[in-house]
């Protein structure tokens, strides 16, 4: 909404500043700023009478003015087409300042000394219109002030306008905030008409309401012998202040009157209704209708329409119908002032994806018995602007009365919701200040009546915020709740969440975010199987680009692209996946995954370049569950991912559930996402984690005595897992008092060794609890082992 | 015995002025050598009368004792001043950057987010999460947003299912099911992704919200004044102003906005609180009773506080963001700043 600081000085007598009004607007819940400033503008600028034009001895297009600057006759050299004598106009005089921030000099012009300039609107930054220099209405004496004469130095107020305000949308709405702000009258401005013709208007147009719950009340006033021409400029000035662009002085009137009171109006051109009647009913099945924009429409009965015996003429409370618009050739004018439902607005504007000032208020719900004022103030002005005769009676179909909202006020209840004390007094004070009717019920409850321009106000409540927002929210104490209400504690899975990010961070991955859509061709660049529950998407209905059309439902997509043409990358992301799961709710699980490219940057210390591998990732993985308590409690079994190298991968598993899986990404993936270089990546399901009982954990003694190590290392086959081998140890191991730590160190491969053997160097320590075992001790147990190996893999002593 | 106490004397101050290891280990082969002053002196004790040799001997003893205690003491004092001199006189660039031991980086939404979270649960409140996939009831009706009216334009909407499901548009969803799965008093704060139709350099179709709550007997808007102003000064500091100005929620009321004395001109008006001195930071207001009735509470009984806070915004201010996509990008060269 804007708001033209002059306006508003037609309905109350200000003396605040823009800015203190600006200010006080914001306290009370309408946000504002100023984004037009002209204080100050057109100095110097004075009303000129051309009284002489002559053609430019030199120059074809221009001509030489003589113009009374007020007892000065001042020479002007001009381009302009349309100046000639007689003409009032603006002028800048030497030495005067555009608001461009041109100067004005003395200048010859093919050798004509020009001693100012008349400008265009445009160049005065009144409006679009640069057809030639401005003229000027209203009869002004050459000399005049130009910036004091005229309505030109105005402040443009911005406010961004909450839904519930409907009745801010108006100069007078905005008046009645800022006359209550300041404790000043609201006055309105007269609707009287002067030239009366006596006529029934029965016999010209008769209204029919054939769907009373969307059209409550419908009024028409009718206007003859109208001349259609340009509006005065400060009808055009306060529609621009006001962001509209002026058409005729008849439009121009509906929208000025639709500013100042908020309520929108709608001319017909009369003569283009067939049968003299108005019918207000909803659209046939299939109807079609042509609005003012040239748009044609199919309709539904879900929308109403305002027709003549014959045909449609407008779409109700959104816009007219090319075939009844006022045109330069109009001559009877019929006004439409009315109330329609705001859903039933709401519907037809979203549905045929019209929006219009006028349904935009419609909506916000208008005042249905403040439309009589409406109409009258524009029959008013439509009679002094555009010179008609105005029929002095009123078509006006209003079967049901509204009633207005009663509503108890408890004082007491203000306190209890504000945690302020207001008194009774101030209560009623603030109430009438809205224009609502307080009366006293008993001491402590109000009964009010809010009044029909005010559809937010229903109950209780919206009175206490009215009373909030007058007192100021500034007048309320601040103190905090003096015991907690509860313990304070974070979710389960948001703790495990928390602490796998905080590990990750901890161990030098840095932490990412995406949006959580993909597109259609996502699942296959990432090689993603037919079959997989990755492909269980659950699509957006109303998507913003097909990049976004899709629920993630895998990580991985995201952090691989993240990864291309960056050296060396260690990421991760936590973030919920979306299944779909047909016609029930998507499932959705919070994943983690985490990435790490095969290179590192060669560090400042040794200048060489590492290299990661899988078992990088592995280990992350391992560090993961570790830190998150399930030490010892998870597996990795082989897996048959597409997305990753064949042999290269596996599944994560907790106490035998599949919780995730990692692996080395495949080439073809890589190449999907044009990567060129390795990449090793995990995924694993936080909910399924979080679910997963953690071990109880007890301590065992630590032994008093020496523990012995002895290093183990076996050639084998290399289909034999290291897995096998640890687990063949701990078969083996002595049992008993002793325990036994075993610890892979070195796999070392060599032709020597043979075809597809390894060796694997393990390093053992034993450690018995009651005594220091001696080297023949530990000999014994070593040889056991090796025996095991033996036995169970075909293992020999390197 | 005069020699003896002759040789001590000047043994004593030999070791005084000698200055080096290698002198030093020079004079103590002299003097307590084999064939040394003392030695070739303690011969002479076999020339006494024997009543007086064990005397002498221990005589002899003595000084030995002395000498070698300051000898080792001089040692000492000689090894500690070497080293000194050693390690002063090095040469060493500590400007050269420490060995890569990570950390990473925290995404900065994250981490305002957890900050967040972590202040109100220092001040008792829960934290709540919910689905981000909803219905229209939970999304709006259930938080007083009618159909059809004008208020649902404040949160474009992206449906699934042909309209049946949409992604939620603010975590105050989280209110519901909170509300009807436990029993007041309640305190709540409830973190999330939430979704809207708008992309720009401010606007991202996917940001994170933090929503409150606090429901109790007796419970004012003083409280959730007295609890922002708590959680602003802990999170900006002390000397942070708040400003609370009157806005519309459909699901609070009365509702306001919060402003904070902006942090980079301290309130004098700069170019990001575009001259107001201000920073708009989070909405917030009263529970309004339809949200109340709509989960079977009785607003006569329970009154409560909501607020709700774009953590993007927030990120964004703190760290001069002028782009939100920065933050939604996995680009290595802005998340490592953080
Ligand atoms: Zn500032």
């Amino acid at each position: 909404m804007l708001v033209s600081y002059l306006w508003l000085k037609d309905f109350c007598d200000i003396s605040a500043s823009p800015e203190e009004v600006s200010d006080k607007l914001t306290s009370l819940g309408l946000e504002c700023s100023i984004i037009d400033d002209r204080r100050g503008w057109y100095e110097g600028v004075v009303v000129g009478k051309i009284i002489e034009a002559a053609p430019h001895p030199e120059a074809d297009k221009l001509q030489v003015l003589q113009v009374d600057a007020g007892g000065e006759i001042k020479t002007i050299v001009c381009g302009a087409k349309n100046a000639r004598a007689g003409l009032l106009v603006p002028l800048f005089p030497v030495g005067s300042v555009t608001p461009d921030g041109l100067k004005i000099e003395k200048r010859k012009l093919r050798g004509v000394l020009s001693e100012g300039m008349i400008p265009s609107e445009v160049e005065l930054k009144l409006s679009e219109d640069h057809e030639g220099i401005m003229t000027l209405d209203d009869n002004p004496t050459p000399g005049d002030k130009f910036a004091e004469r005229y309505e030109v130095c105005d402040t443009i107020l911005e406010i961004d306008l909450t839904p519930n305000r409907g009745d801010c949308l108006s100069m007078i709405g905005i008046a009645r905030e800022v006359a209550q702000g300041f404790g000043i009258r609201l006055k309105k401005p007269g609707a009287k008409t002067l030239g009366r013709v006596d006529k029934d208007i029965a016999s010209i147009i008769e209204i029919e309401l054939t769907a009373p719950d969307l059209s409550p009340r419908y009024a028409g006033r009718v206007i003859n012998d109208v001349k259609i021409k340009k509006s005065p400029f400060w009808v055009r000035r306060r529609l621009q202040a006001g962001g509209v662009r002026p058409i005729n002085n008849i439009v121009d009137i509906t929208n000025y009157v639709l500013i100042e009171t908020g309520h929108p109006l709608h001319a017909f051109d009369l003569d283009m209704l067939a049968g003299a009647k108005v019918i207000v009913r909803r659209a046939k099945d299939g109807e079609t209708f042509t609005t003012l924009d040239g748009k044609e429409h199919k309709l539904t009965p879900e929308n109403l329409v305002i027709a003549d015996t014959e045909k449609a003429v407008a779409l109700a409370g959104v816009m007219g119908g090319q075939n009844s618009e006022v045109t330069s050739s109009t001559e009877n004018i019929m006004l439409e002032a009315a109330y329609f439902n705001p859903q039933s607005i709401r519907k037809t504007s979203k549905k045929l994806n019209i929006s219009s000032e006028s349904s935009y208020r419609f909506e916000r719900g208008t005042d249905i018995e403040g439309l009589i004022y409406a109409q009258d103030r524009a029959v008013s002005l439509m009679e002094s602007t555009g010179e008609g005769s105005v029929i002095d009676s009123r078509a006006d179909s209003y079967p049901e009365r509204f009633e207005k909202r009663n509503i108890n006020l408890r004082v007491s209840r203000i306190t209890q919701i504000l945690g302020i004390d207001v008194s009774y007094d101030q209560v009623v004070s603030i109430l009438k200040g809205l224009e609502m009717e307080p009366e006293k019920l008993d001491d402590d409850t109000i009964a009010v009546k809010a009044p029909f321009f005010r559809n937010d106000i229903e109950r209780e409540i919206d009175l206490i915020e009215e009373v909030a927002r007058c007192a100021g929210y500034d007048k309320v104490p601040s103190y905090a709740p003096e015991t907690p209400v509860s313990e304070g504690s974070y979710s389960h899975l948001f703790h495990i969440r928390r602490l796998v990010r905080r590990h990750l961070v901890s161990i030098g991955l840095t932490e990412g975010m995406s949006l959580s859509f993909m597109g259609d061709t996502e699942m296959d660049k990432l090689q993603v199987p037919e079959n997989s529950q990755m492909r269980s998407i659950a699509r957006i209905d109303n998507p913003m680009s097909s990049e976004w059309k899709n629920m993630r439902t895998t990580l991985l997509p995201g952090l691989i692209s993240s990864a291309k043409g960056v050296a060396d990358l260690s990421i991760f992301e936590t973030c919920a996946l979306f299944f779909d799961r047909g016609d029930e709710a998507p499932a959705e699980s919070w994943s983690v995954a985490c990435l790490l490219t095969e290179t590192i940057a060669p560090d400042a210390w040794s200048g060489k370049a590492g290299k990661r591998d899988f078992y990088d990732v592995k280990g992350v993985v391992e560090s993961i569950l570790d830190f998150s308590g399930f030490s010892g409690e998870y597996d990795f079994a082989p897996s048959l991912h597409p997305f990753y190298y064949p042999k290269r991968q596996a599944d994560i598993l907790i106490n035998s559930v599949v919780i995730g899986h990692m692996g080395q990404v495949h080439p073809i993936t890589l190449e999907n996402y044009e990567v060129d270089q390795e990449l090793f990546v995990c995924e694993l399901n936080l909910d399924k984690v979080a679910e997963q009982a953690k071990p109880l954990r007890r301590h065992k003694g630590i032994s008093k005595f020496p523990s012995v190590r002895r290093d183990l290392a076996v050639v084998v086959s290399e289909t034999v897992t290291s897995k096998d081998i640890l687990e063949s140890v701990e078969k083996h191991a002595p049992g008993g008092d002793v325990t036994l730590s075993a610890q892979l160190f070195d796999i070392f491969r060599d032709e020597k060794l043979g075809v597809e053997k390894k060796s694997v160097a393990l390093a053992l320590e034993f450690t018995d609890s009651r005594k220091t075992l001696t080297d023949e001790d530990a000999d014994m147990l070593f040889s056991s082992i090796l025996k095991g190996l033996e036995k169970d893999h075909g293992a020999h002593l390197r | 015995m005069e020699d003896l106490k002759a040789l001590e004397l000047g043994a004593i101050e030999e070791i005084g002025a000698v200055s080096t290891g290698e002198e030093l280990e020079k004079l103590r082969v002299r003097l307590l050598g084999k064939k040394g002053d003392i030695t070739s002196l303690m011969k002479g004790i076999s020339k006494l009368p024997p009543d007086e040799r064990p005397k002498a001997g221990a005589e002899f003893n003595k000084v030995k004792v002395s000498i070698s205690s300051a000898i080792e003491k001089k040692s000492a004092a000689i090894k500690a001043q070497e080293l000194s001199a050693r390690l002063n006189d090095e040469i060493f660039d500590i400007t050269i950057s420490g060995k890569p031991y990570g950390p990473g980086h925290f995404h900065p939404s994250c981490d305002i987010m957890d900050e967040f979270i972590d202040i109100f649960v220092g001040l008792g409140f829960c934290v709540e999460e919910g689905p981000e996939v909803e219905t229209d009831e939970y999304n709006f009706q259930r938080l007083n947003f009618p159909d059809d009216h004008p208020a649902r334009d404040m949160q474009d909407t992206f449906y699934l299912q042909n309209g049946k499901r949409l992604l939620r548009t603010h975590t105050s969803t989280v209110q519901v099911h909170t509300m009807l799965k436990k029993k007041p008093p309640l305190a709540v704060i409830a973190p999330g992704r939430v979704y809207r139709l708008d992309s720009d350099i401010t606007h991202s179709p996917v940001f994170h919200q933090v929503e409150g709550f606090l429901i109790d007997k007796n419970v004012t808007f003083a409280h959730l004044k007295g609890t922002l102003e708590l959680f602003v000064h802990r999170l900006y500091g002390k000397n942070t102003k708040l400003r609370f100005r009157p806005s519309f929620f459909p699901f609070t009321e009365p509702s306001a906005e919060m402003d904070i004395s902006c942090q980079l001109c301290g309130g004098k008006g700069c170019r990001l609180c575009k001259g107001t001195g201000w920073i708009e930071i989070l909405g917030a207001g009263m529970i309004d009773p339809n949200v109340f009735k709509a989960v079977g509470y009785d607003p006569e009984e329970w009154t409560g506080f909501a607020f709700g806070c774009g953590i993007e915004r927030v990120a964004m201010l703190k760290y001069s963001i002028d782009d939100i996509r920065l933050l939604f990008g996995n680009d290595k060269r802005f998340l490592s700043q953080f």
